[in-house]
């Protein structure tokens, strides 16, 4: 190890111009246990990987998979008078949010759980879709140019993240809200409105606007990856640049569009803030529902049963995608 | 269930970062890095319940020793500590302007007159304060600032130190509509001090509503606002405002037919009807703000302190009023944290904060009437001032409230995706 090195290197000095942290990181680097340990990880360096890739488990283990536990285990428990929580296993809370208000040989289902799930689901496939259509020619450009500003432009797709999240649904406020910069404009030329806020479109161009750089980004990546003499031999055997980019570029960007598209559906299903702040009377997404069982109702078992089939219907939907896409080849590029 | 910023911060982003990261290569097979990862998520896990439980169990005896309080724990009696002033007082309020208001007008003279340090820390909603009372080593706080609503979950969770109204001489200055609020209703014990009161009273902008008050919240049914209406969007504010205007006792919603079954029907349907008309449900100060300073909406409800600052920011044309049937009343009040080492003390800055003349340079300041008998051209100037003496305040019943909220919950939901 370099470190045991340095601490040679500083042996050779009088002993009296080191300073006291030299002399006390000697000592310690010198003692039996700390050599004898360094040799072991050194011999092994198995173990020494499994101890860097333990760490980032750990790390996951401790404030994700233990909070997750914590609240299966509080999905099975029942609320109690003024949110208390009444330690008497059930299944009742599931029941509630699965069963009830089914029909399921009427084909209705009036159980809100359930249709403001569905409604995210929709919220994130459009959001996919549209961010799918607006972020493909940006990723294929960015990936495909020469040009000296490709560096300059990338840094435009993710300067957004520099302004928090809240700040840019307050500008779609802004820009769509009544007196806003959409209606003013519009003003000019006749058309009366009273903005364009609160309603399904707004949701959507506000999770698209943010959600984007998930989708240009993989994309641009992949794009990025395909080797030019692919796309020149296929024009050479005379594929129309058309043809070229259909049979050759557009497989070949497969996997930077699926991971693009599953984590802007991810983040755009488990969205809070944009239903919240440019949503309507009737949007709610199911992110909402669960603070608000959690928060106002004071109901955590409910809410942690909601989170609970949330999770796994979001696992459900990412596993089917899988099957069909190979995620594990995605994430591997 | 007021006051700045409440919308959670729940992230959009979150969770993107562990979906993106990869295990860098190690030549390990997935499986044994797995494998040798459990054993490490098994002690984590360990560690994280047991403080999980803890904090969840808040009815905990003490005896479970949560370290790191440093001699904390304990009963409540125990920990009441003696009748003697201590040196530090930990207050736990609403943020903003209230917090402002609190450290300028109240804290700082209890501070100087007293010589106690008051280390203030502050919430945005009342979910997240009680859930911070609830997880924390008791003795984290001394004085916490539940709402009359929220006073009512924090007895229940025993979340609260019942107050010692004779340490507190001042006591007998709150109106007498206050004075005999009993959230936990055991009729024993008091648990809160109300500071001041406000509605959720009716908002209307001049250029677009005619008429002049006393209004009534049929006007809110009134088709000719549909589409710029805007209302409180929990569902218990709603409900209630709601049984309001059908003329009913809001703490009973007995229809003509004199049921709750009949009653409640009745108010689902009214609450339906007006679905239709609504704009946008806000769910906070900002959004109310936003909304009728910009006109999206011109009729509607809201916090007189929010149209108060509209008001002095030149919003001229918005007025507040509280309509003839009553109005939804909240009150912010003082309570005393469980396990508090500091008992005594946060009796005393209590007493303090009921003179008469702290309440009357605080009342103006906040923007809501003291919740005490103190008056001054300020205070009745501001537009929640009820010079009955707090007679015309309408308050929920939180037993009433807890009994039909998950209903209330769900049927409000129902009526929002158009399913009633």
């Amino acid at each position: 190890m370099s470190e045991r090195h340095e601490t040679r290197a500083e042996d050779l000095r009088p002993a009296s111009s080191q300073p006291l942290r030299f002399r006390v990181w000697t000592a310690v680097l010198r003692a039996d246990p700390v050599v004898r340990g360094i040799q072991v990880v050194k011999r092994r360096e198995r173990l020494l990987t499994v101890l860097q890739a333990g760490l980032g488990l750990a790390w996951m283990a401790l404030f994700l998979l233990a909070p997750l536990v914590y609240i299966l285990s509080l999905s099975f428990w029942q609320r109690g008078a003024g949110g208390t929580i009444v330690y008497e296993a059930t299944v009742a809370n599931y029941q509630e949010i699965l069963l009830q208000n089914v029909d399921l040989l009427g084909w209705q289902i009036g159980n809100t759980y359930l249709l403001i799930l569905w409604q995210s689901l929709k919220f994130g496939f459009l959001t996919t879709v549209a961010t799918l259509a607006l972020g493909y020619v940006p990723g294929y450009f960015l990936g495909r140019t020469e040009s000296r500003y490709r560096s300059l432009l990338l840094l435009f797709v993710v300067l957004p993240f520099w302004v928090p999240l809240i700040i840019r649904y307050y500008a779609w406020i802004l820009v769509l809200g009544n007196d806003g910069l959409i209606t003013t404009v519009l003003g000019w030329v006749g058309v009366a409105s009273n903005g364009y806020l609160y309603n399904d479109v707004a949701v959507v161009t506000g999770l698209v606007q943010v959600l984007l750089p998930f989708m240009i980004l993989p994309i641009y990546n992949t794009v990025n990856k395909i080797d030019d003499e692919y796309i020149e031999s296929a024009k050479t055997m005379g594929a129309s640049p058309l043809r070229a980019f259909y049979e050759v570029t557009l497989p070949l960007s497969l996997p930077g569009i699926s991971a693009g598209s599953i984590l802007v559906f991810i983040l755009a299903v488990g969205s809070f803030m944009a239903p919240a702040l440019l949503g309507g009377p009737a949007n709610m997404m199911v992110a909402n529902l669960i603070s608000q069982t959690f928060g106002q109702a004071f109901d955590w078992p409910l809410a942690s049963a909601m989170a609970m089939v949330y999770l796994v219907v979001l696992f459900a939907i990412i596993t089917v995608f899988n099957r069909f896409v190979g995620l594990e080849e995605v994430f591997d590029q | 269930m007021k006051k700045d910023g409440e919308l959670s911060n729940g992230s959009d982003t979150a969770g993107s970062s562990e979906s993106t990261e990869s295990s860098g290569g190690a030549p390990l097979s997935r499986r044994r890095l797995l494998k040798a990862g459990a054993g490490a998520t098994v002690v984590g896990l360990a560690g994280c319940l047991g403080g999980g439980s803890d904090g969840g169990s808040s009815g905990g005896d003490g005896s479970s020793g949560d370290g790191g309080s440093s001699g904390t724990t304990g009963t409540a009696t125990s920990s009441s500590g003696g009748d003697e002033m201590a040196d530090t007082l930990r207050f736990y309020s609403w943020g903003g302007s209230t917090q402002e208001a609190l450290t300028k007008h109240l804290i700082e003279p209890f501070e100087e007159e007293y010589g106690v340090t008051v280390e203030q820390s502050s919430f945005s909603s009342q979910d997240k304060m009680l859930a911070n009372v609830r997880s924390n080593p008791a003795g984290s706080y001394d004085v916490i600032m539940p709402s009359l609503s929220g006073s009512y979950n924090a007895v229940k969770q025993d979340l609260v130190e019942p107050l010692r109204l004779d340490n507190i001489e001042t006591w007998s200055n709150l109106l007498p509509s206050f004075r005999e609020y009993n959230p936990a209703g055991t009729g024993d014990d008091t648990f809160v001090a109300p500071l001041y009161y406000g509605t959720v009273g009716m908002v209307y902008n001049t250029d677009h509503v005619s008429g002049s008050p006393p209004f009534s919240w049929e006007l809110t049914w009134d088709s000719e606002y549909s589409g710029a209406l805007t209302l409180e969007g929990f569902a218990f504010v709603r409900m209630f405002t709601t049984a309001l205007a059908q003329g009913m006792d809001p703490n009973k919603m007995e229809g003509d037919a004199g049921s709750y079954e009949e009653g409640v029907k009745q108010v689902y349907d009214a609450m339906a009807e007006q679905h239709e008309l609504v704009k946008k449900y806000w769910t906070s100060g900002q959004e109310q703000t936003t909304l009728y300073s910009n006109e999206t909406a011109v009729l509607g409800d809201g916090w007189s302190g929010r149209i108060l600052s509209l008001q002095n920011d030149g919003y001229d044309n918005l007025q507040y009023t509280i309509p003839e049937e009553g109005a939804y009343g909240w009150s912010d009040t003082f309570a005393i944290a469980k396990g508090s080492e500091h008992r005594y003390t946060a009796e005393k800055f209590i007493q303090f904060a009921y003179r008469p003349e702290v309440m009357k340079s605080l009342s103006p300041v906040i923007g809501y009437p003291p919740a005490t008998g103190a008056t001054s051209s300020d205070i009745e100037a501001l537009p929640d001032f009820d010079p009955t003496g707090g007679e015309r305040l309408k308050f929920q019943d939180q037993k009433f409230k807890e009994q039909h909220q998950e209903d209330w919950n769900q049927t409000f939901e129902q009526i929002k995706l158009g399913q009633y």
